[in-house]
């Protein structure tokens, strides 16, 4: 498939090739991820500094296989400046797009919420803005692959949750409540339902009413979102959020 | 399809950068054929050299000396200490000749992606290199990408404490350069730390 038409993307990762080139993971809003092989690009000195993450780029490719080649890349706006732990957050984004990502389809709407993260990182929002844009990109990534979690009915009119009940959440089936969880549950399914988790009626209500401007709401999601992208990601570990922790770990002894 | 000691060579020589089983194939061909007192002297060089050479215990270069002989050199600033992705960009700075101060190999970058962190470089050694007090200066000369950026940051981080004064390579237009075939990105850096012309 060749895409002569220059297209946005971001650079996720850049592996060496050979001497002189590099195999590089893009994101575009049109194929989602696309790998292509950019072979002078180590000798090519003037245009080294776009093989870069984090800095808007226009592509386009060449080639029948999984692998294209690289034809044009050219920068279409300025890099985004991350500094200190925001750079391992959004170093994150571009490992869950990498390991979840699938190759050759539409991804305008998680795109747009890159662009949307990406941004604020760069602009050194505080902790929960951080947190606030996260968690949103996680969402949408969980929503794109097809698992979206509902809060609310169909119409979105009613929070689908009861204050005085408790939720398990079964990532390929979403909350379903602890009684059915119980009844439903032989030893068996229960493991065969992976990694659940028990949630509060009124934890999953606040989230349901108030997003993540709260932090305890933030909290809930984060947990959520772990399940999910744990469940999505399989056996595939997460360095960055190991990597992240360390991080944090430090920064919290000092 | 080749003989078992033949075929273990070219499995052998694809161990190299960039050397795929086609030019394994005429390594391999030329060195019997036509050199095989040169690969006498290749395999010994190599078990050699694997064998000998390890990490100089102050600044992780590759060495066959406990520690290198540019750290044990009285002729070297040890006040200085300049911090470098890998051992070739020691012979970078020492071909050119313009630093006498001391080096601190990380042999990578920080790399979230790929599970690279700080204890995988030996930051954690260089960190209590610094609180040792005898460097002064730490000049920041990690590659200047995204990664080497992040990575030079969480130096200049782990300096702050100690006192010492952190610099960083200059980065912009190169020498010969004409800004016409400078990229956007190179070009911001270059004015954004411009300089008083002297």
């Amino acid at each position: 498939m060749a895409v002569n038409f220059l297209n946005p993307a971001f650079i996720l990762r850049t592996q060496k090739y050979r001497e002189t080139g590099l195999i590089v993971d893009f994101f575009c809003p049109n194929y989602g991820k696309v790998s292509a092989v950019a072979k002078k690009a180590l000798s090519f000195k003037g245009y080294l500094s776009l093989y870069q993450p984090f800095m808007p780029l226009s592509i386009s490719w060449q080639g029948q296989s999984e692998l294209k080649q690289l034809i044009s890349i050219e920068s279409s706006g300025n890099s985004v400046h991350l500094k200190g732990l925001i750079f391992y957050s959004a170093c994150y984004l571009n490992e869950l797009l990498l390991k979840l990502l699938p190759v050759a389809e539409n991804s305008i709407e998680l795109f747009g919420q890159y662009l949307l993260t990406i941004n604020t990182l760069g602009q050194n929002p505080s902790r929960s803005e951080e947190e606030i844009v996260l968690r949103s990109f996680e969402s949408a990534l969980i929503k794109h692959l097809g698992y979206e979690i509902g809060f609310t009915t169909t119409d979105h009119s009613e929070c689908i949750f009861n204050i005085d009940t408790n939720y398990v959440l079964l990532p390929e089936r979403g909350f379903i409540t602890e009684d059915d969880f119980l009844s439903e549950s032989t030893f068996r399914n229960r493991q065969a339902g992976g990694q659940s988790l028990l949630f509060s009626g009124p934890h999953l209500v606040e989230l349901s009413k108030f997003g993540l401007q709260r932090e305890g709401t933030r909290k809930t999601a984060k947990i959520i979102n772990r399940i999910m992208i744990d469940y999505l990601l399989g056996d595939k570990p997460l360095n960055s959020r190991k990597i992240y922790g360390q991080m944090l770990g430090r920064l919290q002894n000092k | 399809m080749y003989s078992p000691l033949i075929d273990q060579l070219i499995q052998a020589l694809k161990a190299l950068p960039g050397v795929g089983p086609k030019s394994a194939q005429r390594m391999a061909f030329y060195l019997l054929e036509h050199n095989q007192e040169g690969a006498v002297g290749l395999a010994q060089a190599l078990q050699a050299a694997v064998e000998g050479v390890g990490r100089c215990d102050h600044c992780q270069t590759l060495t066959e000396e406990t520690t290198c002989a540019i750290c044990q050199s009285t002729k070297r600033d040890q006040s200085t200490l300049c911090v470098v992705e890998s051992p070739s960009d020691v012979s970078i700075f020492e071909q050119a000749g313009v630093y006498s101060g001391v080096y601190f190999v990380l042999h990578g970058h920080l790399s979230p992606i790929d599970g690279i962190g700080p204890a995988d470089l030996g930051l954690d050694i260089l960190e209590t290199r610094l609180q040792q007090g005898l460097v002064k200066e730490i000049v920041l000369a990690t590659n200047s990408t995204v990664q080497g950026e992040a990575t030079a940051h969480y130096i200049s981080e782990i300096a702050k404490d100690t006192g010492v004064v952190v610099t960083r390579l200059a980065q912009g237009v190169p020498l010969g350069g004409e800004l016409e075939y400078l990229d956007g990105g190179t070009l911001a850096h270059a004015i954004n730390s411009r300089t008083r012309f002297q």
